[in-house]
């Protein structure tokens, strides 16, 4: 038992460390692919192309197993990646020219056409692959590790592919920003003004196609979609621009598959592509929760404030308005409850927080306002009212229906706006409640 | 698609009371064009001239093709027959003096840019390839949205504006495009009072510096109001001309009450007898 826990920490210690050659070529080079899938995901995200690089990833198992056969015939090592990734590409790029011939067709809706394409072409590669494993002298059993991806038959040579794979698209998507932009924004009128999109397209479905091919090994071609799509969803929840956002969904890409490369090379027999993509989906469910962008802990929070804010508002105006009457009133809570839809809970927790803020007194169950709930009560009020004048006189809407309108509106009547309200309907010292004006003032 | 017989077209010749130089007056010449979606056509043998210089709406109802004939004078949509010139010239020798402002709803707002961003994509065909948007471009940018008043939204993510502001920032992009012919889908569609007035003002503050604007337009309440040429379209230009002389009820009832006619069964045949 110990000797088990202490090889896990000395493992541990070796994958931090990265003093194992072999751990650091397989680190690397995923950390590399994850990188640049982050990157070019983001691309096909926001050009809302997710599924069809599904469908070409899918396609590219007939490419690989003809890439065998071809390497096999003449002679070569049957794995060879010089061999596999181009027949590879070749396929996928044909269930890419599929697609759009497809598309062509008028009843062929294209959620449909990317079904077919991706099942047909998968089916293709599983059948091929089949013969190839009854085959009786070829020794197809590497092949089916591009299916779930087993990171640790990466080499070091693949290292320098993927490298020049991840270096090569860095650098286009870094000199191609502003182009890439436009034509994922807003493509017709790039069109429109000039700009060639189907070749910068062809560019991004390019790299596309490229993490997919050299990310197999490590991924396999069922999951690389995972690493094309969750880096840069994450990274929408902790930014909104462009370019920060791929930058983030790099980032992403990177330690997810990093942390899912060590993972896999600290137990074994773990799919790499699945402990990778489980990674990705842990920081994405953090970056949905905690996100700074638009995170739900965050919009939760700020739901929770305006929610708190509108009560203590509500609650300072009752008060106020009842201090108009009779300056020194105390009031209790069965009135405030009487006046509005509070249920008792909420209405306790509103004047625990009013009371907190220094804003009323509670002696028993009488409250009264302090100094500074009475100003706020009295600013509140007064916005209120400017508010139902301005929809009464210049808005022409019925006095009895603007009360509830100007319950929601006057939490968010700012100095600014309250200056051009004053100015537009000169209201005098202090406005009175437009249901007595409607009263004494019927002409109006 | 670009038959040689219509190199010889000479829009001058063709409406005779315009006079000689009407071929170098007209922004956008229209000659016997036709475009079909899916093999019906949407808008059947246009043949119209729309003199520079002026602010011009595009009226007519739902489905008569007012959009579809501003792409396809950008080449947003493959023509069946027929020819645009802008200018006197096809559309691809002149597409930068052409600015095409796409309906609102085309694009997906909450994609991650800013206002700023968006009015700078007008900067990008004179930026040029691989170049980035530098300062003195964002300067450029905001001095566009300055002018439709939302310079102060310009680091405001596109989601986080009105459909008014939304609208604002489009056109905001057209004007760094700094085009001589405008051509806008529905730049009014759902907008604020505030906004219709401020696109009003900057469309007629930039027909006085002798640019060309086309506008589709839905409110046919404020079609004399906002323009000086008219254009009545229902699938055919039903007619073309002076504010004046063309927005009559005659025409209207013309462009409004003709949809369920012989040409809609017409269009339906053609559609049928080509399957």
């Amino acid at each position: 038992m110990i000797a088990a826990t202490d090889t896990l920490s000395s493992d541990l210690l070796e994958l931090l460390t990265l003093s194992q050659y072999n751990t650091r070529v397989v680190l690397i080079a995923v950390g590399l692919l994850g990188a640049s899938a982050g990157c070019a995901g983001t691309l096909l995200l926001l050009r809302k192309r997710a599924l069809l690089s599904d469908a070409m990833s899918h396609a590219t198992l007939p490419g690989l197993c003809i890439g065998f056969l071809i390497a096999g015939s003449l002679g070569m090592d049957a794995r060879s990646p010089w061999v596999l990734l181009p027949s590879a590409c070749m396929t996928a790029l044909a269930s890419l020219g599929t697609y759009l011939l497809l598309l062509k067709v008028p009843r062929i809706r294209p959620d449909a056409a990317l079904a077919i394409v991706l099942s047909g072409w998968f089916g293709l590669g599983v059948v091929l692959l089949g013969i190839l494993q009854q085959a009786p002298n070829g020794n197809a059993g590497g092949l089916d590790s591009f299916i779930y991806g087993k990171a640790a038959t990466i080499r070091a040579s693949d290292t320098w592919l993927i490298a020049a794979c991840a270096v090569l698209m860095i650098t286009t998507c870094v000199l191609l920003l502003k182009e890439l932009r436009l034509i994922c924004f807003d493509a017709s009128f790039a069109r429109g003004s000039g700009w060639p999109v189907w070749a910068i397209d062809g560019v991004s479905l390019c790299m596309v196609i490229l993490v997919t091919v050299v990310g197999l090994h490590a991924v396999g071609l069922i999951l690389v979609v995972a690493l094309l799509i969750i880096p840069p969803v994450s990274a929408r929840f902790w930014t909104h621009h462009f370019g920060r956002m791929m930058l983030v969904s790099a980032i992403i890409g990177f330690a997810g598959a990093v942390i899912g490369g060590g993972i896999t090379s600290l137990v074994s027999n773990l799919p790499s592509g699945a402990v990778i993509v489980l990674v990705c989906s842990a920081i994405f469910i953090t970056s949905l929760l905690f996100g700074a962008d638009r995170g739900l802990v965050k919009s939760l929070l700020t739901r929770r404030r305006s929610r708190r804010k509108t009560g203590i508002d509500h609650l300072l105006r009752a008060m106020y308005e009842q201090s108009e009457h009779d300056k020194d009133a105390t009031v209790s809570k069965g009135f405030l409850s009487g006046i509005r839809t509070w249920r008792t809970p909420t209405l306790e927790s509103i004047i625990r927080l009013a009371r907190r803020r220094g804003f009323i007194l509670q002696t028993e169950d009488e409250l009264r306002l302090t100094r500074a709930g009475l100003e706020l009560g009295r600013q509140l009020t007064r916005r209120h009212r400017l508010w139902e004048l301005y929809l009464i006189h210049h808005a022409m809407i019925d006095p009895t229906h603007v009360d509830r309108d100007a319950d929601d509106v006057e939490h968010f009547l700012d100095a600014s706006m309250v200056r051009r309200l004053e100015t537009l309907l000169q209201p005098g010292e202090e406005p009175r409640s437009p249901h007595h004006l409607e009263i004494e003032d019927p002409s109006t | 698609m670009g038959s040689p017989r219509g190199n010889h077209h000479q829009p001058g010749c063709q409406v005779g009371d315009l006079g000689p130089e009407h071929s170098d007056k007209s922004a956008v010449s229209i000659h016997d064009l036709t475009v079909a979606y899916d093999r019906k056509p949407v808008i059947w043998d246009i043949d119209v001239d729309i003199p520079s210089g002026h602010l011009v709406a595009i009226v007519g109802p739902n489905g008569a093709g007012k959009s579809t004939l501003l792409k396809a004078a950008v080449d947003l949509v493959p023509t069946s027959s027929g020819q645009v010139r802008i200018f006197g010239s096809p559309y691809a020798q002149t597409r930068d003096s052409v600015a095409y402002v796409p309906q609102r709803e085309s694009v997906d707002w909450d994609f991650p840019v800013t206002s700023l961003d968006v009015a700078c994509m007008g900067l990008y065909r004179s930026i040029g390839w691989l170049r980035p948007v530098n300062r003195a471009h964002r300067k450029r940018g905001i001095e566009a949205l300055d002018r439709l008043g939302i310079a102060d939204l310009a680091d405001r993510q596109i989601s986080r504006l009105s459909g008014g502001q939304q609208q604002r920032v489009f056109l905001a992009r057209a004007l760094a495009q700094d085009a001589q012919l405008y051509l806008m889908d529905e730049p009014f569609a759902a907008v604020d009072a505030a906004t219709e007035e401020a696109i009003v003002r900057l469309l007629q503050e930039l027909r006085s510096q002798g640019r060309t604007l086309v506008v589709v337009h839905h409110d046919i309440q404020t079609v004399r109001k906002y323009f000086d040429w008219v254009l009545l379209l229902n699938m055919r230009i039903v007619s073309s001309g002076p504010t004046d002389e063309v927005f009559t009820s005659e025409n209207l009832s013309k462009t409004y009450g003709g949809r369920l006619t012989l040409l809609d069964d017409a269009a339906e045949a053609v559609a049928r007898g080509d399957r």
